[in-house]
């Protein structure tokens, strides 16, 4: 290459040529294509604007479903101090039932939990919640009782079950130092039966044989089929109930028809100490015994009956009448772990 | 401000939003210079006229992919550039001194139809029109294309090196050459 470059001056020389030409050159796009461009451009402008509005209703839906986070936190903090507010609240009702353990405590906490209303343990006459939950109900005492009763006497039942076996364990000691001992064992069970059969015809009741035999097949102690249901309340209770009952029958039969000491013995045995005044007043025999031996003495003793027993005892029977089996009264006691009763026993000659 | 007073690249981020006048902005603004550039490159007003629609068909579809770190018309005249080689080797150049002296006779009709356009302009416009058609008919295509894109593109010479993929000390002598050529050219016709 041969040419010298050319100067920088050449070169504005050049570009002020070429512009002058260029000026007076009149060439320019033809409408026609000027117009395509335009309407081609327009219409990439009208799809891309579209384009971009469904992208942002297409983003709407997050921001939308953004909305149950702070809906969620804030019922959970709702929750939350409700739960704050509400907890003190049973904490301090919950306090004065801790130390009430019982319904003596809590009839004695009453006055001192609710100062505005002193008269609360005798007669509530507010029915405020603090008022029923500190100081038991009047009207509940009674069904207390028959509670504590229906307990007691299921424990006499055990105690006299427990007897039963420990005279049973007696009477087979002293069975096998007699020679004669199982044949002695088969005349008391016949005595017995025949007993059970003398009374049943003493109270000229026939029709309650059958369920006599039943209940005695559950147990040589049970009620006389006569009066079962008030001989069953006499069992569980103190009351007056069994008392009136038997003294109706004791009252309404015919003398003839009446075995006083049958009665004294059931009487003892089901622990109904006005019967048993009633019919001591008539002066039976106080010793008499069933077809196993037993006097009412030893039947009230084995059921854990202490008040039939010291009525007896006061009345003048037998501390030392032992059954059929050779069991005494006190060793009836004893083994059914019936301390009052032995000691009554004792304090009356027992041996 | 105004749309006019908006840059290249503002105009171009508007336009990939969907706003046509910002395209329409672009267009007016940068209609001569892409059409000098393609006209003097082939020599043609209708393959010229198609290339122009091509390169700013491309624009707007392109748009989208418009990344702002580079100059508005550096991406331009690529987008020119590139038409405008593929349409050459195509077709290779199309015109000729014929060609070019009767399309001189359209130009000097449109300036004639101005009021103020009398005889003696007509016979100027005529003989610019066609000077300066057979001096860019002379220049070699390289130096040529060189220097179009520095005129009409207002492109340095590493924008212009790279566009047409070759060294910047190549890109300089084209550079030099063609307006050496161009002035001695058009000097004759001043």
């Amino acid at each position: 290459m041969t040419e010298v470059p050319p100067s920088q001056d050449e070169f504005d020389d050049a570009d002020e040529l070429y512009r002058r030409a260029s000026a007076l050159d009149g060439g320019r796009p033809s409408e026609p294509v000027r117009r395509a461009i335009l309407k081609h451009a327009a219409e990439l402008a009208a799809a891309r604007a579209l384009d971009n509005a469904g992208r942002k209703a297409v983003k709407r839906p997050p921001a939308r479903q953004a909305w149950w986070r702070p809906a969620a936190f804030g019922t959970l903090a709702a929750a939350a101090l409700a739960g704050l507010l509400v907890t003190p609240q049973f904490i301090t009702h919950h306090t004065p039932n801790t130390t009430a353990s019982s319904p003596q405590n809590a009839a004695k906490s009453a006055p001192a939990a609710v100062p505005s209303a002193p008269a609360a343990p005798s007669a509530p006459a507010t029915p405020s919640v603090s008022a029923a939950t500190n100081a038991p109900a009047p009207q509940n005492e009674p069904k207390e009782e028959i509670v504590v009763t229906e307990q007691r006497a299921a424990k006499a039942e055990q105690r006299a079950a427990k007897a039963e076996q420990y005279t049973s364990q007696l009477s087979a000691r002293n069975a096998a130092s007699q020679p004669a001992a199982q044949d002695e064992l088969q005349e008391r069970a016949s005595a017995d039966a025949q007993d059970k059969r003398r009374a049943a015809n003493d109270l000229n009741e026939p029709s309650k044989l059958a369920e006599q035999s039943k209940a005695s097949a559950a147990s040589d102690y049970s009620v006389p089929a006569a009066a079962p249901a008030a001989a069953q309340a006499g069992a569980s209770t103190a009351g007056g109930g069994a008392s009136t009952a038997l003294n109706g029958l004791v009252a309404g039969r015919p003398a003839g028809l009446m075995d006083p000491a049958a009665l004294l013995r059931r009487a003892a045995d089901t622990g109904d100490v006005t019967a048993l005044r009633a019919l001591l007043d008539k002066q039976p025999a106080i010793d008499a015994r069933d077809a196993g031996g037993r006097t009412a003495l030893m039947l009230a003793t084995l059921r854990g009956r202490a008040e039939a027993v010291e009525v007896l005892l006061s009345a003048g029977a037998d501390p030392n009448a032992a059954d059929a089996r050779g069991t005494t009264p006190l060793q009836a006691a004893l083994a059914g772990q019936q301390p009052a009763i032995a000691e009554a026993l004792r304090r009356a000659g027992a041996r | 401000m105004t749309v006019t007073d908006e840059s290249d690249e503002e105009l171009m981020a508007r336009y990939g939003r969907g706003d046509a006048a910002a395209f329409e902005s672009l267009y007016r603004r940068h209609e001569m210079r892409v059409w000098r550039y393609l006209e003097r490159n082939v020599g043609n007003r209708a393959t010229a006229d198609d290339l122009m629609q091509e390169v700013w068909f491309a624009v707007a579809r392109d748009a989208a992919r418009y990344s702002p770190s580079a100059r508005f018309t550096t991406w331009l005249f690529t987008i020119a550039h590139n038409r405008m080689i593929d349409s050459v080797r195509t077709n290779r150049r199309q015109t000729s001194l014929n060609v070019m002296g009767f399309e001189a006779d359209a130009v000097v009709e449109q300036l004639t139809a101005s009021p103020s356009a009398g005889p003696f302009a007509m016979a100027v416009a005529r003989d610019q029109a066609g000077s300066l058609a057979r001096a860019f008919e002379s220049l070699p295509e390289e130096q040529r294309e060189a220097f179009l894109l520095q005129v009409e593109g207002d492109l340095s010479v590493e924008e212009i090196a790279t566009i047409t993929d070759s060294s910047f000390e190549t890109t300089k002598s084209r550079l030099r050459y063609a307006r050496t050529k161009l002035r001695e050219l058009l000097k004759e016709h001043a």
